[in-house]
């Protein structure tokens, strides 16, 4: 036999159940309690759009059981109660509501101070419905794309027409409906070409574009249309009334599709409240499947249309329904007189409110709404008792209590109060907030409609991040080599780099004393030719470029239009035009930052991103160039290859432009060469006796040498004199990015400054303060321990104390000094070599 | 969420696609204005965007920043 | 249905002005696809890179000819789930006519598409060649069939 297990009990599900109908069968009334008060709640719509059915399902909170399909072996909870729904004990808070009025958490526990600290766990652990499951992992779910001239939302009879209507102009059609489309509507869809038919996904919102996320149970779709057509229908409005929200009261489309899709009588004797030709419609259902209808109040007008033989209040209305646990009594009102009336069930069906939230909140979008979803909203009278929002818990008197305290309008009252907050998102109380401060303000913008946004219908935040879930991550050509070696990788902006290959100290001695390799191949390289490529990159360097020629190198800062350093990198000079490099974060930024000034000057280069075409490989040591030499590499000599320049060599039978650099302070080759090549590179530099070094030996190699890391010893605003660094400026230069600005804050003296600091033991940690005389005097942005020097060395900025600068400092207790050159090999003699 | 910029390239695409510029400065500004102060005006705004996903290349767009419209893309 | 064909396609990028661009003559064997005014790019079998080369030589006087084979990671989306595929790894709008090459994001990140019928080739920077493989696997799992390696890519182009 199928069946679901409710809480521990199993429950048969026949064919087309939902979790609600199986539930109702066996007898369940109480689905949930309501938020606030937790009152018992049962079902009320059956459309979707009240909170009283939400349940937890196979540990998924807040699925609305009257339109969710029952499967065997569900697992569902009842939400928001403890021990049981059935015996709330939280359900004192009923009782003890004037001690919880509305807007109570900015009133109550501020005295003693303590009060708060101690009651805010309590109250968060019983606030909210249901748990997150919060212990498996997020789904990841995909999202599809879909291009449309028309996207409608819903798929009842308004809006089939309008697809069929559009899809005879010739349109792209998607039609989406967030439960299953009637079955002769959905035949005729099919028969007409071009519609694409979204069934059991929901419109969760309209975005500028337009854009429109439809919730489906596979996949987020997002249709792209030219318009929208709004079809969502309308729900029958809700009537607050004293005890209008105990189990056993019904919306009147409610409880007719209880009866015509599942078979199911909503109570045995029932009263039934109408108001329109629909109502009559579901009063007829319920007659004729058989329930003792104990009473009717209908206008008089629609009186005569009711079946012969039932007793009908004409005129008449609800004052009260009475019941503890579920309804037990209506008390009814007519010609003056009141009337008590013993049933189990009451059916309301006094009107609709138009499901018009998608409309209301595209504004400026081509979007058009049909059917009832377009019927002009008349406001209901003004309730006085009962709960006007059922998701909220806010009852009409908690609505006078706000205005009394100065909410006075629809907008205030709904923030103040959270009416129109919760999962309905007003679709069944904002008449009834709009009504009130109608009563009491008028006509006019302070009974105006709240702001409608998305989503209108609730959505899972892992179904929110379909498609956009997954990270990023770029791979130089080696990265298969560093698994192998047993690398540990680590973000490295959008790359992912060796931080090490297991043992950061050994690798760093084989660049200061043997040879070593490291894959530099995230670098930024971009190559630029053209007419005008020297008078571009003249203007776009700080430093003289124009005189390098074909087979020289130059560091060069890269300044923005403030004067302040964002990037540094190498220009070389080819034959035919330049090769420039950037660091590995700023490789993307360069290329656009090259091509916005090239179109602002009007100089005509081009501008070739090889970032991913070429790799990088520095073959750094004392043994480098016997390692080259090993490996075939004619002319390697510091004749051949001074420092710093660039050649053209063939290492290892790979075509490569070696640029001699020094950033690791010992003799260095940078070997640029094809993609497609460097693991065949790679492979023979190990062969030949290199060991690979990791990105952390690396910092600690560059910092001996007092080189900078742009980001981490650079701020926004660091000038190159603020960095120590005038001679990578030419001011005597015509022009150049950042020229004016510098010239403008130059005669400005400096009152912080980026300097090289000599530790006498340990290194301080990165980020701790600068002491000097007992003031604060700046923070460290680099430190290590210098192996090969035996002291800490930093890089840090210190601020001018009265007239000049520290030039002792104590940070985390050490004292340091600052030092004017390089702490290893000042001369550079090494990276000369 | 779907505000879209019509690349000449490249054809109508999701802002996310393109890195977004900064207002074009008056041609009379000086360094300083240019630099540092913004019109930050409410309405038609000159305002340059880099198609990085596509072409690669900039646009000038006039954009009216309080509707969102774009009127022209050169 | 759904096959994912490791394509291997030689990628020759040519910056010129814009008249010079429009009056090169392409190899029938080569998609020409315009990626800006001043750039365009050839798409060919790899094996023909450098004659894809030599037949730009005219624009190297004052332009740039470079062979990016290397800069590029090609994947075809193959069969009837081919433009289902795409789909679901871009908001792209492909035109109707074929062949038709788009850029913008794929998968995430900056690519290139041409499209024939039912074969969608797609073009991303070589540092992203897995991600694109990973982000078909998630996206396009029930759909995936098997993966192959193409030997001529350009069978549109076969005369």
């Amino acid at each position: 036999m199928r069946s679901l297990d409710l809480e521990g009990r199993a429950v048969p599900i026949e064919a087309g159940d939902t979790i609600a109908s199986a539930l109702h069968r066996v007898g369940v009334r109480i689905f949930s309690r309501s938020f606030r008060h937790h009152r018992p709640r049962g079902l009320y719509c059956l459309t979707g759009d009240c909170p009283n059915c939400l349940v937890t399902v196979d540990g998924e909170p807040c699925v609305r059981a009257c339109v969710t399909a029952a499967r065997p072996g569900h697992r569902v909870v009842r939400e928001n109660a403890w021990p049981s729904v059935e015996r709330d004990a939280l359900s004192v808070l009923w009782q003890l509501r004037l001690l919880f009025p509305v807007g109570f958490y900015y009133k109550t526990l501020l005295r003693p101070r303590f009060a708060w600290r101690v009651a805010e766990p309590l109250v968060r652990r019983v606030a909210g419905i249901g748990t997150a499951p919060l212990e498996r992992p997020p789904a990841h779910r995909e999202a599809r794309h879909h291009h449309a001239d028309v996207l409608i939302a819903g798929g009842g009879s308004a809006g089939v027409a309008a697809a069929l209507a559009a899809a005879e102009e010739g349109e792209r059609v998607v039609l989406a409906d967030e439960g299953g489309l009637d079955e002769r509507l959905a035949a005729s869809l099919r028969s007409s070409g071009n519609i694409t038919v979204l069934e059991r996904a929901a419109v969760v919102g309209i975005y500028e574009g337009p854009l429109v996320p439809v919730d489906g149970e596979d996949m987020l779709h997002l249709v792209h249309p030219a318009r929208v057509v709004v079809a969502t229908g309308a729900v029958e409005q809700h009537l607050p009334f004293r005890g209008g929200d105990l189990p056993g009261v019904w919306l009147g489309r409610g409880a007719a599709r209880l009866v015509r899709e599942h078979g199911l009588l909503p109570g045995r004797r029932v009263v039934f409240a109408g108001a329109t030709e629909e109502g009559l419609e579901h009063l007829a259902v319920l007659v004729a499947a058989g329930v003792d209808l104990a009473a009717c109040v209908v206008p008089a007008s629609l009186a005569s249309s009711v079946s012969p033989g039932v007793r009908v209040l004409a005129d008449g209305e609800v004052v009260e329904a009475h019941g503890r646990s579920g309804l037990s009594a209506v008390v009814l009102a007519a010609g003056g007189r009141r009337e008590t009336i013993r049933c189990d069930a009451l059916v309301l069906s006094v009107g609709l409110s138009p499901r018009d939230g998608l409309a209301r909140q595209a504004q400026g979008l081509p979007v058009e709404t049909v059917g009832d979803a377009g019927l002009s909203q008349s406001l209901p009278p003004v309730a006085s008792r009962g709960f006007v929002c059922l998701c909220e818990d806010v009852a009409a008197p908690d609505l006078e209590q706000a205005w009394n305290e100065g909410f006075r309008s629809t907008e205030l009252l709904k923030r103040y109060t959270t009416a129109t907050m919760g999962p309905c998102q007003g679709a069944l109380c904002e008449p009834h907030l709009r009504a009130f401060v109608r009563g009491r303000a008028g006509e006019g913008a302070l009974s105006a409609r709240t702001t409608a946004r998305p989503p209108v219908r609730p959505i899972r935040l892992e179904d929110a991040a379909a498609g956009v879930h997954f990270a990023v991550e770029q791979r130089t050509a080696l990265h298969e080599r560093h698994l192998e070696l047993g690398a540990r990788m680590e973000w490295s902006g959008d790359w992912k780099r060796p931080e090490s290959y297991g043992d950061p100290p050994a690798e760093y001695w084989a660049v200061r004393r043997e040879a070593s390799v490291m894959d530099v191949g995230t670098l930024g390289k971009i190559l630029v030719a053209g007419p005008d490529a020297t008078a571009f990159v003249e203007r776009i360097y700080p430093c003289r470029v124009a005189d390098l020629e074909p087979g020289q190198v130059r560091y060069s800062l890269l300044l923005n239009e403030a004067g302040y350093v964002f990037d540094d990198g190498v220009v070389c000079r080819l034959d035919d035009g330049y090769y420039l490099t950037f660091t590995s974060g700023g490789a993307e930024q360069a290329e656009a930052w090259l091509r916005d000034w090239a179109e602002t000057w009007g100089l005509r280069v081009h501008i070739v991103n090889r970032t991913h075409g070429l790799g990088a490989i520095n073959v750094t040591g004392p043994r480098a160039r016997a390692v080259l030499e090993t490996l075939g590499a004619a002319a390697v000599d510091g004749d051949s290859i001074p420092f710093p320049s660039q050649r053209r060599l063939h290492v290892a039978g790979v075509p490569c432009l070696a640029l001699r650099l020094g950033f690791t302070g010992e003799l260095s080759f940078e070997l640029h060469h094809p993609r497609s090549e460097g693991m065949r590179l790679w492979d023979a530099l190990l062969d030949a006796g290199a060991t690979p070094h990791g990105l952390e030996a690396l910092r600690l190699l560059r910092l001996e040498k007092g080189h900078i890391l742009v980001g981490q010893d650079t701020d926004f605003d660091s000038t190159p004199a603020k960095l120590d660094l005038p001679w990578a400026v030419r001011m005597d230069k015509p022009d150049f990015v950042g020229k004016p600005a510098l010239e403008r804050i130059g005669g400005i003296s400096l009152t912080q400054r980026l300097v090289r600091l000599a530790f006498d033991s340990a290194a301080p940690p990165e980020g701790a303060l600068l002491i000097a005389g007992s003031r604060r005097a700046g923070y460290v942005t680099s430190s290590r321990f210098s192996p090969v020097l035996g002291h800490g060395v930093a890089l840090g900025w210190l601020r001018r104390q009265d007239d000049s600068f520290p030039d002792a400092v104590v940070a985390d207790g050490t004292s340091g000094r600052v030092v004017a050159e390089a702490f290893y090999d000042p001369t550079g003699s090494r990276l000369r070599a | 969420m779907g505000l879209r910029i019509v690349c000449p390239t490249c054809g109508s695409r999701q802002y996310t696609e393109f890195w977004f510029g900064g207002e074009v400065p008056d041609p009379g500004e000086e360094e300083f204005e240019r630099v540092w102060l913004r019109s930050n005006t409410a309405g038609l705004q000159r305002e340059r965007w880099f198609h990085y996903a596509g072409c690669r290349r900039w646009l000038t767009v006039e954009r009216d920043t309080r509707t969102n419209e774009i009127h022209a893309v050169a | 249905m759904l096959e994912l064909v490791a394509t291997p396609f030689a990628v020759v990028r040519c910056l010129a002005t814009s008249e010079r661009l429009d009056r090169l003559r392409v190899p029938a064997a080569a998609h020409a696809c315009r990626v800006a005014s001043d750039e365009l790019i050839l798409l060919g079998p790899v094996a023909a890179a450098q004659e894809l080369v030599a037949a730009c030589s005219g624009l190297e006087a004052d332009g740039v000819v470079i062979d990016d084979t290397d800069g590029f990671a090609a994947w075809t989306l193959s069969g009837p789930a081919a433009e289902e595929a795409f789909a679901r790894l871009s908001a792209i709008e492909l035109p109707n006519e074929r062949p038709a090459f788009v850029q913008g994001a794929i998968a995430g990140v900056p690519g290139k598409a041409l499209a024939e019928v039912e074969r969608i080739h797609v073009l991303v920077s070589a540092s992203l060649g897995h991600h694109l493989l990973e982000r078909v696997a998630a996206a396009c799992g029930d759909l995936v069939v098997s993966e192959r390696l193409a030997a001529d890519p350009i069978e549109s182009k076969r005369a």
